[in-house]
């Protein structure tokens, strides 16, 4: 109780000694814990599809392929993108969702071309659940996005390129043999958007044979998705069992250690470029307080319990941070999201973050703090 | 010299605590410098994709004719979908047979595109011959002269080095060319690296006009190449890239087609789903006896790059909290050195130093700790690049670093010399 106290009018006189100083140090932890947190999220996140288990799935009924010779594994069955995501929501983590984008036929009035446009397929954000990147990220220039109605079911809307110099509220008829399929303009991107809704509602893919009985197609190409780990063969069943398209790919043997390698130094030189930043902070305010500490000991503390004192103090601020840093979480989700990280943050990373951290600050401040405690009037007005 | 001495014995008297701040301060400008040199070349590469926007606008094909590949003729061909004033010639590698090599192997030569037998072994420096400088309609610079077709050079190919060639302006290059000896001399140079990154070219390369070749003998102009027959008997391999090859059995010479590159470039007003539709449609058809192939990947863009430095992308959040950390950090440093140093400057003040000559030693006192700091750590980054051969400084990112650290001390300075004037009696 006594040493709660004394812990408690320790803080007040640290923090009331440079209340400007200990904002700062409490700030650059908070960032010191993020940059851990970076660290793991830059390197956990793929950046090597090789090194993962690695499936496409092919969403269109007519795909078809053929058994590969080096080591593919290969399953080719009828699906939509419903069933797909029914299962996918079973399985393990998706680190990588790439949508096959579509290619829209169309003619011109002033063109003797068939032409296709390549577009960006929007999946309803229910879709986001099962990988949060699913949806491409698109700037709407002119006119207006697709509402949430629109992406669910088909309206018959689309986005348009600002290349292909159409307006809002023009028509874009792709072409069908079963009779065309007019589109609705409802804005300008840098390249066409459609809802994933159309496909769903007409086929993925549509045929049209022109005159000199040539076929051209409107499609939607496959989907690639990589998962965290290798599936095993009970997964696998699932979704073959799911009547999904599959061709999978088995992943390259992949020593995870590595990571883990790069990841352990890279944070210890964050670490340590933090204490160096904040070390005479810390010290700077043990030393403003040493009037504070030299009455402690006057009292009859120990040198050992004010030393132990002053380090929980420094930790107070660290935890301070963690819990600052707990709370800005979806700010740095934000930020992680901006560049497409796929790992996501937990609350552990967060605690291992804050060890590391601890560790090498205390250890750093921890021989200053000593000869502070041990000698609190000494070299009066001189600081350090 | 007064001022000099209480400089001095104001940095003398916390020796540890200026080493210390330092340090940090170092560290942190070196992985600032070492942050924003990693992600510099990824910024300049989507930079020049934005400006130009290539991949939208041009696109590369091959033709592949029997018949010599003259202008008119591919005019003719390009016609047919309108595009014959789109046309230019793509950076194509053409060996050059050094001096040196020698001739051993009789199975590998083939007859070249103009008729000519190859001789020699693939040497490491590649000829492209264009019809129009590339930097005339690509966004690349030459250092030095451009080849003239109309100037006489006497005894000498003029040619451009490639950026990435390792030649420099008056570097020679003597080649046993198609068994005429020719020297090569470089008048110019390609600034950067734009042909090499995003048009495929090979950065060994070295580039003349076509029409300097031609008047130097040393290429047959396609008006006077013959006209070729097929040899459906000989098996042809296709390459990935459109590129044909004739498998040679025996030690016959055999003949390949004529082979040409092109870019061709969508006019402003043709949409590029019109576009990629006439080249499909080139692609898909054989027009006038000649093959078109499309040319995959035609232009680096947007897609390859940031595949390309995905790594460097997925850091730009830890290099932010570097960032973060680094600003913080010199600040409160610079706050603990300021308010440390107020005991100091009383004791300056009650001897009779003016508050200018405090202002002054306030202002140095936080500069001596950033500026030295600065220059070490460029140091520092300077030594890094040397021994790992690691790209951790450029113009750039020593300017960005030093604009930061400048900034920050001088608004510390200014604030720091606000509060000494407005607040004399801290001093006193």
């Amino acid at each position: 109780m006594k040493c709660l106290r004394l812990y408690k009018s320790l803080l007040f006189t640290f923090v009331k000694s440079s209340i400007r100083l200990s904002a700062v140090a409490v700030l650059i932890s908070v960032f010191a814990v993020y940059s851990v947190i970076c660290t793991f999220c830059c390197f956990l996140s793929t950046f090597s599809e090789m090194n993962k288990a690695n499936l496409n799935i092919y969403l269109p009924e007519y795909y078809s392929c053929e058994k590969d010779s080096s080591g593919f594994v290969l399953s080719v069955k009828n699906t939509n993108v419903k069933e797909l995501f029914s299962v996918l929501s079973d399985m393990p983590e998706i680190i990588d969702y790439k949508a096959g984008v579509a290619n829209l036929l169309h003619t011109s009035s002033d063109s003797r071309f068939f032409l296709s446009e390549y577009a960006y397929v929007l999946y309803p954000d229910e879709y986001k659940d099962v990988y949060r990147y699913i949806n491409p990220e698109y700037t709407v220039y002119e006119g207006r996005d697709f509402s949430e109605d629109e992406a669910q079911t088909c309206n018959n809307t689309i986005i348009a390129s600002k290349l292909s110099n159409m307006k809002i509220g023009e028509t874009f008829t792709v072409l069908c043999d079963k009779g065309n399929i007019d589109l609705t303009v409802i804005g300008i991107s840098d390249e066409f958007v459609i809802p994933l809704s159309f496909f769903e509602k007409y086929g993925y893919a549509l045929y049209y044979t022109d005159n000199n009985r040539k076929q051209h197609e409107t499609n939607k190409n496959c989907d690639e998705i990589i998962f965290e780990r290798n599936l095993t063969d009970e997964e696998l069943a699932r979704l073959d069992a799911a009547s999904l398209n599959l061709y999978v790919k088995l992943p390259d043997e992949n020593d995870y250690a590595s990571d883990y390698v790069l990841i352990i130094p890279i944070c210890i030189v964050f670490c340590i470029m933090t204490a160096l930043q904040v070390y005479s902070m810390f010290l700077y305010l043990a030393k403003k307080s040493q009037y504070h500490i030299s009455i402690m000991k006057i009292t009859g503390c120990k040198n050992s319990t004010v030393l132990v004192l002053t380090l929980l103090v420094t930790l107070t601020y660290i935890l301070a941070a963690l819990v600052i840093a707990i709370l800005c979480m979806p700010l740095l989700t934000e930020l992680t999201m901006k560049f497409r990280l796929n790992y996501v943050p937990c609350l552990s990373d967060f605690v291992i973050a804050f060890v590391f951290y601890s560790v090498v600050v205390l250890a750093a401040v921890f021989p200053g703090l000593r000869s502070i405690v041990s000698k609190p009037l000494a070299k009066v007005g001189e600081i350090l | 010299m007064k001022l000099i001495f209480l400089i001095k014995s104001l940095l003398a008297s916390r020796k540890r605590f200026i080493v210390l701040i330092s340090a940090s301060f170092v560290l942190t400008a070196v992985l600032l410098n070492v942050s924003i040199a990693m992600c510099e070349e990824y910024y300049a590469r989507m930079s020049y994709i934005e400006r130009n926007r290539y991949t939208d606008t041009m696109e590369r094909i091959y033709i592949k004719s029997y018949s010599p590949l003259t202008d008119e003729y591919v005019d003719k061909i390009l016609a047919d979908v309108g595009l014959e004033k789109n046309r230019r010639n793509s950076p194509e590698p053409g060996d050059i047979p050094l001096e040196s090599s020698s001739f051993e192997d009789k199975k590998s030569a083939y007859k070249f595109m103009d008729g000519m037998v190859y001789d020699g072994y693939f040497s490491n420096i590649y000829l492209c011959k264009y019809s129009e400088e590339y930097s005339s309609f690509i966004d690349t610079a030459v250092s030095g002269e451009i080849p003239d077709k109309d100037k006489n050079y006497d005894g000498y190919i003029p040619v451009i080095a490639g950026y990435g060639s390792g030649l420099n302006i008056g570097s020679e290059i003597k080649s046993n060319y198609y068994g005429t000896k020719t020297v090569f001399k470089v008048v110019g140079k390609y600034s950067d690296d734009s042909l090499e990154a995003y048009f495929s070219a090979q950065p060994n390369m070295i580039y003349t006009d076509e029409e300097i070749m031609y008047k130097a003998g040393l290429e047959l102009r396609p008006e006077d190449q013959p006209v070729l027959t097929p040899s459906p008997e000989k098996e042809q391999i296709v390459g990935e890239d459109g590129s044909i090859t004739i498998i040679s059995s025996d030690e016959e010479e055999e003949v390949i087609p004529y082979l040409k590159g092109y870019y061709i470039s969508r006019p402003e007003e043709m949409t590029p789903a019109e576009f990629r539709a006439r080249i499909e449609y080139l692609t898909e058809n054989e027009i006038y006896g000649a093959l078109v192939r499309a040319n995959n990947p035609p232009i680096k863009g947007r897609v390859y790059f940031e595949n390309l430095y995905i790594f460097t992308i997925m850091s730009f959040p830890m290099f932010l909290m570097i960032f973060i950390i680094g600003t913080l950090g010199v600040v409160g440093n610079l706050i603990v050195n300021a308010d440390s140093n107020i005991s100091n400057m009383a004791v300056f003040r009650l001897c009779g130093a003016k508050v200018k000559t405090i202002c002054l030693l306030t202002a140095v006192g936080e500069a001596a700790l950033t500026l030295p700091a600065l220059a070490v750590s460029l140091l520092i980054c300077l030594l890094i690049g040397l021994v790992f051969g690691f790209a951790a400084i450029s113009v750039l990112s020593s300017v960005i670093t030093t604009a930061v650290v400048l900034t920050i001390t001088l608004v510390m300075i200014g604030v720091r010399l606000v509060s000494v004037i407005k607040d004399r009696r801290k001093l006193i």
